[in-house]
């Protein structure tokens, strides 16, 4: 059982207030051994992964204190971050602003908040060298060095993936690898305003320091999209088409939760479809088992499918319910008509899909360096594949022990299997949301080990008369 | 691989442009509970047209006898196929097949 204390240090000279999180949990600094997942292993504390949640807008402490106090625990809600909490060292701070968020900008952090009062802005207002964007940075990071130890680890500069237009690009080099920083975010009308994941930038000269932050509410899937590089699983816009495209070599460091192909052999999850590790199928009146087949959409419609109905990384936005005819789809008005930003929520947020669980439990492993060996590569490319390649061959069993993703297929087929989601009930099953895998394009490949040598002198016809 | 297990329910041959073989799976014997994938009853192909006919022919071979003695198979094959048999999505190409002796089953 997580501890979710939220516990208050002396105020400092300035006035902020200092919290550690949850802190029995990490001052020990172990973890599940994943090379033998009965086990703990402890990793050294320059390997902890610091998460440091800031607050504008809180003219209040208690108001900062009780935003901590869900957001602890929606965090350990979700089982990767519950079975590794021995590894997120959670830290906190406190600091009064002279008023709420606003589009105004004069909060503590400067965060720009859109005219509704409702969401953190979007666009690129946290850039730029001068005023509000500057004084956001210098703030920001002045908040996250002044804790003690605070973990600067970063990916190294100026690589390369060498890849096309995938989900996770060369912005990852020069990222802050161990930390994540949370920026709660109180407005006169939310508590905590909807939000965003940046990749905010130190002021200059250091601007090539990044640091991804999680803004707003929806306060755990935004550290997901910053942390575990996740992608939103929700359809933004309707009948829109991605261009991206799956990475040619599988990296640890840029694979994503969503596939640009549909081709069997490429997309990343396949081991835990219905033609995965654990085989299953129907017949007759039994429902079709659908958890890890190819569902549609990933910020754009066509072109881009996840593993899963439901996930913490989906959301709503215009999601379709049951069918991509849009007239047709409960999400409709009773005209056919559909209304924007009107589409089915599709967020778990007690959950990852097991797609998305076992991306962010890859991220923590090769974060603390879980899966390096003496012998690996000097490259860090490279090593990005090594690692991927030893996840798959050797240490994807412990993690399939470790959470018992067997029998997290078998709870929620049986969950999916009951599900009536359809403008007259009809069951998830008959969705045209999903799909299997497409064939791969061949000429036809054979995986017998057998050879054979074809008879000249035997026609179709010879063939039939032997077969009779 | 993909694989996907069952009893021949039937068998068919026909020529739609290309010579193909269809067969499609039941879960038991001696019912109609058709075995089927993505909410779909499942269609297995052959492309009789292929220069491997040697091999067509073998996997020929077992699923007859397989349906004439009522014994599972276990066919594996590819993802999709853009054709269809009867409705868009329901196509899968055959790439093997593996038959047991009664009263065995695949597990």
């Amino acid at each position: 059982m997580a501890d979710t204390s939220v516990v208050a240090g002396p105020a400092r000279t300035d006035g902020s207030i200092p919290y550690e999180i949850g802190k029995v949990n990490w001052k020990d600094r172990t973890i599940p051994d994943i090379r033998n997942p009965s086990a703990q292993v402890q990793i050294e504390e320059n390997r902890l992964i610091d998460v440091v949640i800031l607050g504008d807008g809180f003219t209040c402490q208690e108001d900062f204190e009780s935003l901590l106090a869900g957001w602890i625990d929606s965090f350990y809600d979700l089982k990767v971050y519950d079975l590794f909490r021995g590894v997120f060292r959670i830290r906190a701070l406190y600091r009064e602003s002279p008023e709420y968020a606003s589009k105004d900008r004069n909060s503590y952090y400067r965060v720009k908040v859109d005219n509704d009062g409702i969401r953190v802005s979007g666009g690129s207002w946290w850039r730029g060298d001068t005023g509000a964007a500057l004084a956001f940075r210098e703030r920001l990071f002045a908040d996250v060095d002044s804790f003690p130890g605070i973990n600067l680890r970063r990916y190294p500069d100026g690589l390369s993936f060498d890849e096309g237009n995938t989900a996770i690009g060369d912005w990852v080099f020069g990222m802050y690898r161990n930390l994540v920083v949370c920026m709660l975010v109180k407005t006169e009308k939310r508590n905590n305003a909807s939000g965003w994941a940046l990749r905010v930038t130190r002021p200059s000269p250091d601007n090539d320091k990044m640091v991804r932050v999680a803004v707003g509410a929806n306060a755990i899937h935004e550290f997901s999209h910053a942390f575990g590089l996740l992608s939103d699983e929700y359809i933004k816009e309707r009948e829109t088409v991605s261009s991206r495209v799956n990475p040619r070599r599988e990296n640890i460091l840029n694979c994503s939760n969503l596939s640009f192909s549909s081709k069997y052999s490429e997309v990343p999850w396949l081991h835990l479809s219905p033609w995965g590790r654990i085989s299953r199928q129907a017949a007759g009146n039994e429902a079709s088992p659908v958890l890890g087949w190819l569902w549609v959409g990933g910020n754009r419609h066509r072109g881009v499918w996840h593993a899963e109905y439901r996930c913490l990384m989906n959301g709503r936005s215009n999601n379709f319910q049951f069918t991509q005819d849009a007239a047709s789809d409960p999400t409709a008005q009773p005209d056919g008509v559909y209304q924007n930003d009107k589409g089915a929520d599709l967020r778990d947020k007690s959950r990852f899909c097991l797609w998305c669980q076992e991306l962010v439990c890859m991220r923590i492993l090769e974060r603390t360096d879980q899966l390096q060996e003496p012998t690996d590569p000097a490259d860090f490319v490279e090593r990005g594949q090594i690692w991927y390649a030893r996840w798959k061959s050797e240490l994807r069993d412990n993690y399939w022990s470790l959470f018992g993703v067997s029998e997290q297929i078998r709870d929620y087929e049986a969950a999916y299997a009951g599900m009536r989601v359809g403008p007259a009930g009809e069951a998830l099953e008959m969705s045209d949301l999903y799909a299997p895998f497409d064939a791969d394009t061949h000429t036809h490949a054979h995986t017998h080990t057998h050879t054979h040598t074809h008879s000249p002198g035997l026609d179709a016809g010879m063939w039939l008369v032997l077969l009779a | 691989m993909a694989r996907t297990k069952g009893y021949v329910g039937t068998i068919e041959v026909e020529t739609r442009g290309t010579a193909r073989i269809w067969f499609s799976l039941t879960e038991q014997v001696n019912d109609d509970n058709w075995v089927k994938i993505a909410g779909q009853r499942a269609w297995f192909t052959l492309n009789l047209e292929e220069s491997d006919r040697p091999l067509y022919m073998a996997e020929l071979s077992l699923i007859k006898d397989a349906m004439r003695d009522g014994l599972e198979i276990q066919v594996t094959h590819q993802g999709v196929e853009p054709f269809y048999k009867r409705s868009s999505g329901d196509t899968y190409t055959v790439t093997g097949v593996r038959v047991l002796r009664a009263p065995m089953r695949f597990s």
